[in-house]
Formats: C-alpha cells, structure tokens, sequence
C-alpha cells in the first residue's frame, strides 16, 4: 500500500468512526450513564479532529481527500450500557488497524503521527472495556492476554 | 597473534558481542531489533524482580509479564545468535514499599513505550516498524489496564 492509499484508508476510516460515534452517542445517556456518555463525547470529537488532520495531510500532497459514505453500518446492536461499550470497542480495534497500516506504509513525520493515533486508539479499547492485547493494531491483533 | 574485534560478524567465533557494540556493524533494521530486545529484557527483568520481591503484586504484573514474553517471542529470531542481550547491569534493587516499587516499575514501562515508539520510527521495514508500534501500544494498553490498577 503506498502512503497516499493508507493516508486515504485511514480517512475513510475516520468517516467511518465519527458517524458510528454519534449513532452511538445519541444511544448513550447522559444523565443515566455520564462516564460513558463522556467517553463516547470524546472519542466523537478525537475522531473528528483525526479526520481533519487526516484531510489536510492529504491535500499537502496534492490529492483529491476520499469523501464520507452517505452511512455506515454500526458494529453490533446498541440496547443496553455493555452492547453501546461493545460497538465503541470494536470501532476502536478497527480504527487501530488502519492506524497500524498507516505506520507500516509511511515514514517520518506520518509514520510518528500514526504511532501517536495507533497508540490512542489502543487505549481506548481498554476504556471501552476490552481486554489488553499483545499487539493491538496489528492484523494479528485480536490475539489478546487471554487468548485467542 | 591475538586477532580481537566484534565477533558478531566472524563466523569462526563463539564469542558473544555485547549488544551496544553489535549495532554499530549490523544492519540498520537487524540493529533496532536487538536495540528492541534489550530495552525489552530490562523492562522484563525489573518487572520478575519486583514479582520476586513483593508477591502480592504478582496477579497485577502478570499482564506485564506475558506482554514482555509475547514481544520477546517476536522480536528475538531476528537477532544473531552472537550478540548478547542480557541487560548489562543486573536491575535496580526493589524499593520495600509495594507502591513505591509499582510506580517504580510503571515509571520504567513509560520509557519503554518511549523506546518502542522511537525504534519504530527508526526501523527502514513497514512490517517491523508496525510491529515495534503495536508492542508499545501494548504497552500503553497495560499501563491503562484496570488489572494493573495504575491511576490514570
């Protein structure tokens, strides 16, 4: 993959993200469950600020940013506090590969700002309730500290 | 004559080459694996010292431990045989207090997060330097970890 085409997935991957976040944030309540509610704001707002930095990132290198989907399909049903923790869960693995792509398909200052992305987006997960694994954003990375 | 050197690249030796030496004659992305596997081992070594010495941490470390096998595991095939890895120093000795020697250690797994994220950046392959990313990752994922109970 060459940088423009991760930079590009890494973008679409962002759509992706901000429009799953407030699906599930509107799911979340706030009054009910504030931590959550809290944690879904942010990971709203970080995504939206990735994929900005994603756009211009791209534009300094002359191309055409992909555009967003008019929707995306949401991981998982949203009923209760552990399925909304689910969805942001598994978005958050996704995203995390895509940033571990990045890192493999760029150098120097994309590849330490994917490193930084990576990183987050594996924190997350375990704000999201997810197991610590041992290489998270690698295409391998579902193998966690509890096995497979 | 007594012919002396790095032995690292000399087939007809069974000498081993202590890692700080072999990089400069390796390979850049064969040098950022043993830089890796170093830096690994020290993190590894304190963390079995500090099980060692206070028990009761052993449950919450125990996340730490397999992440330090598991990286181990990955990372070492990719050092020659000749260079020696074991930390050059034996660890600092465990502070009494069980907190003290916990935030002791979470003290050295940030610098080894610090270490992986730079030798990422460093490594020349994609692949490696993706691998290098997700173990300090994973370390990042550890230190955030309820089970190792580390305010954030």
């Amino acid at each position: 993959m060459t940088p423009l085409e991760a930079l590009q997935a890494a973008l679409a991957g962002e759509h992706a993200a901000v429009y799953c976040y407030g699906v599930i944030g509107a799911r979340t309540s706030a009054s009910a469950h504030p931590d959550l509610y809290d944690a879904m704001l942010h990971g709203f707002q970080r995504h939206r600020r990735r994929r900005d930095q994603l756009t211009a990132m791209i534009v300094r290198r002359g191309a055409e940013p992909v555009a967003a989907e008019v929707s995306y399909e949401v991981p998982g049903p949203l009923r209760n506090v552990p399925e909304l923790n689910n969805a942001a869960l598994q978005l958050e693995r996704r995203i995390a590969r895509t940033f571990g792509q990045l890192v493999e398909s760029t150098a120097g200052a994309e590849r330490r700002w994917a490193l930084v992305a990576l990183d987050d987006a594996a924190v997350r997960q375990v704000e999201f309730r997810g197991t610590p694994e041992m290489f998270p954003g690698s295409s391998s990375s579902i193998i966690s500290e509890d096995g497979p | 004559m007594l012919a002396t050197g790095c032995a690292v690249n000399n087939p007809f030796s069974d000498e081993k080459t202590p890692a700080a030496e072999a990089v400069r004659e390796l390979a850049p992305d064969v040098a950022v694996a043993v830089e890796a596997v170093t830096r690994i081992e020290v993190a590894a070594a304190a963390v079995a010292a500090t099980t060692e010495a206070h028990p009761a941490l052993a449950t919450r470390l125990a996340g730490l431990t397999g992440l330090h096998d598991a990286h181990l595991t990955a990372v070492r095939d990719a050092v020659p045989d000749r260079v020696d890895v074991s930390p050059a120093t034996p660890p600092a000795p465990v502070p009494p207090k069980p907190a003290v020697a916990l935030a002791r250690l979470v003290a050295a797994e940030r610098t080894l997060h610090g270490q992986l994220t730079a030798l990422a950046l460093r490594a020349e392959s994609g692949p490696f330097a993706r691998l290098l990313g997700s173990m300090a990752a994973g370390v990042s994922q550890q230190l955030a970890s309820p089970r190792l109970g580390v305010p954030a």
